[in-house]
């Protein structure tokens, strides 16, 4: 029977940049909710829950296992390459490919043949709305066409579950809006994990919300939920940013009392 | 089906890699042509094959240098945009520098039709895949270690290192001979195994490369381990194991890497002298027969003693006055003669009795003398770097000018000369 894939961590430690400090340290969580929005302040380790989810970056200690859509577990760095696509914060092309040599050359690495990838590349332009830039070169492209590419990149091997790396950071608001409706399009048929700053239409994608603090979840709650804890605002916008501020106030369910 | 940019997801012609393997296929040839004129080679299949792979040596640091440059950053492409690959690190090496491999393969294989073609070679049994395929692991392994130095270093640092190091290991094993692992596990000893029919590659020379490609494998293994204590030590014991190997096949390996060819495989035929020659030599076989015998005649005549065996064998030269004939298929009459005077003042000269320069000198002077004496041409065999002797003679060498710089007045004179060599050496053989 096929079920909702999940994350989770257990006692990761990771370390990063050249001192070795820890962005997370004995994190445990699951994720396995979806569409979940990731919020939480720079430097509070969601970009590193993410990389290490998908086997980018390397836990010093600690065990990560995705478990499948069909219930499997999957524990090994390898595994989870395969069936976890990560959409980075800072994509870009290679010089000299085109849109779509850049998608399939990302499924051949995540172990499609060749044919199987060019496929799947069509495929994956058409759902990111990228089809007309498909022979154009992978530099050239605009901000918001260029996260598109990358989300094509992350979802070209169909990876169980799809995590989004502040995809929506820096685009106008024309292009965050196609974005957003493309992700929300995507999260209806796949698990979709997303980390963001930007809160105020958290409700249009995401169907639950955990707020990162110092290396810890310390909120996850229906998206619903998460706005009440803003009541008191005005607009939907100052609903979030206050129900964001609660739930970062919040004592930190993981700290010893 | 569709395509994915090219080879390796790098389009073809940006992909420095084609440009490597183009240049590679073009000095793997031109260095064919000048280093072995009309492909004259020992008609041997494996001194085919050693001959033919003679741009390997040359090739290498560009193979090196181009599989970094076209590594590295299609590699850091992916690590930027945070596709962490399933695909094994040795794969995406290989199809990155796909087109080095297609291109080396196409150079070293026409080298080798040319040569073969030139040849007309007697295949020799299984020995002579061996060494293609230890010529196979020698091409991997510079494009692997190449390949490897674009993918941990930025290209203005991996295509220098590249270079240097293909660069030392090339040179180090020319500069001092005590570094035969090196020539071994490289495969460096291969091209120049083969210069005299007598021989063959060692079979340590054969395994050299394969055991360092097993290496390299291995390290490409563990490199995407994820512990790194795991990682650290499973290299270390992979390397330590390798150069265990190495040691001890090096061990096995003399400079330069080769051994005589077994005698039993030479065919005898006559009895005094009793020829043995290669079955290469069959078409020739009744020619060289005749001419050994108006040789010993002739020595006969001049109250020297007649060998009891005249050989191609080094193995079977080593019975008491057997006479070692150096040559091959395609020598002519006068260098044949030559080298029937060379073994057979060699078989006089006991070798292992170090010499002064003036004594070896002497010995250079009396096997010439001889061989003229026997009918040699003196104007055929004397060329300047050919011996010592003859660095002041003109080009091309005038009779006279060669008789005077053996220090003979006259062909008859030969015999005389090599006479009172014999007596001089005589005194000096412990």
């Amino acid at each position: 029977m096929r079920q909702m894939a999940s994350l989770s961590f257990s006692n990761v430690t990771v370390r990063r940049g050249a001192t070795r400090r820890p962005v997370l340290s004995n994190f445990s969580w699951s994720f396995d909710h979806f569409p979940l929005a990731l919020l939480g302040p720079n430097g509070a380790g969601k970009s590193t829950i993410l990389h290490t989810a998908a086997g980018a970056l390397r836990p010093s200690r600690g065990l990560v296992a995705t478990i499948d859509p069909d219930g499997k577990m999957i524990e090994s760095s390898r595994g989870r390459r395969r069936v976890v696509g990560l959409v980075p914060q800072d994509a870009r092309g290679f010089s000299g490919l085109n849109v779509r040599e850049a998608v399939a050359y990302a499924g051949w690495l995540k172990g499609l043949s060749r044919s199987h990838a060019w496929d799947r590349s069509e495929w994956c332009l058409e759902r990111l709305n990228l089809m007309k830039q498909a022979r154009a070169r992978s530099t050239q492209l605009s901000g918001g066409e260029q996260r598109r590419l990358s989300i094509a990149q992350g979802l070209v091997a169909d990876p169980a579950v799809l995590l989004l790396d502040e995809v929506t950071t820096g685009l106008d608001p024309a292009e965050r809006e196609n974005l957003i409706a493309i992700v929300a399009e995507l999260s209806a048929s796949k698990p979709v994990l997303a980390t963001t700053h930007e809160v105020d239409d958290l409700d249009e994608v995401f169907h639950y919300v955990a707020v990162l603090s110092e290396g810890s979840v310390v909120y996850e709650n229906t998206t619903s939920d998460f706005f009440r804890l803003g009541s008191a605002g005005r607009s939907s916008r100052d609903q979030a940013a206050t129900a964001y501020r609660v739930a970062l106030e919040r004592p930190n369910p993981n700290s010893p009392t | 089906m569709g395509r994915i940019a090219g080879w390796g997801g790098r389009p073809l012609l940006t992909n420095p890699a084609l440009w490597a393997g183009v240049s590679v296929s073009a000095i793997m040839l031109v260095s064919l042509t000048n280093n072995y004129p009309g492909y004259r080679a020992p008609a041997t299949w494996e001194a085919v094959l050693a001959i033919a792979g003679v741009g390997l040596q040359l090739g290498m640091p560009l193979v090196a240098a181009g599989a970094a440059w076209a590594t590295g950053p299609i590699e850091r492409w992916g690590r930027a945009n945070s596709i962490a690959p399933v695909r094994p690190l040795i794969s995406r090496i290989i199809r990155i520098n796909a087109p080095i491999i297609v291109f080396a393969v196409f150079g070293y294989s026409t080298s080798l039709i040319l040569v073969a073609e030139a040849t007309r070679p007697v295949w020799v049994g299984p020995a002579s895949a061996t060494v293609v395929v230890a010529y196979g692991a020698m091409l991997l392994i510079f494009i692997l270690i190449g390949g490897f130095l674009g993918l941990i270093l930025p290209t203005a640092l991996a295509v220098p290192t590249a270079l240097l190091g293909s660069y030392l290991i090339v040179a180090l094993p020319l500069v001092n001979d005590d570094l035969p692992v090196i020539r071994a596990s490289f495969g460096f000893g291969l091209p120049i195994a083969l210069m005299s029919m007598d021989q063959q590659i060692q079979v340590a020379a054969i395994i050299g490369p394969l055991v360092v490609l097993v290496i390299c494998l291995a390290l490409f293994i563990l490199a995407e381990v994820r512990r790194t204590l795991i990682r650290i030590a499973g290299q270390l014991g992979a390397i330590a194991a390798g150069v265990l190997v190495l040691t001890t096949l090096a061990g096995a390996i003399d400079v330069p890497p080769t051994e005589p060819r077994a005698g039993a495989e030479a065919a005898c035929e006559g009895a005094h002298p009793r020829v043995c020659l290669w079955p290469e030599f069959a078409p020739l076989r009744d020619q060289l027969v005749q001419e050994t015998q108006l040789l010993s005649t002739r020595l006969a005549a001049h109250d020297l003693d007649v060998p009891t065996l005249v050989t191609t064998s080094t193995m079977l030269a080593k019975e008491d006055g057997a006479v070692l004939w150096d040559i091959l298929p395609d020598d002519d009459q006068n260098t044949r003669t030559l080298f029937f005077a060379f073994g057979y003042q060699l078989r006089e000269s006991c070798i292992d009795t170090p010499k002064t320069l003036e004594q070896a000198e002497s010995g250079e002077r009396a096997a010439f003398g001889l061989a003229i004496a026997l009918g040699a041409n003196p104007q055929a065999i004397a060329t300047p770097g050919s011996s010592p002797l003859f660095d002041t003679i003109s080009i091309p060498a005038k009779s006279d000018e060669v008789l005077a710089a053996i220090g003979i007045s006259s062909a008859e004179d030969g015999f005389s000369v090599y006479k009172r060599w014999r007596e001089d050496n005589a005194s000096i053989c412990i």
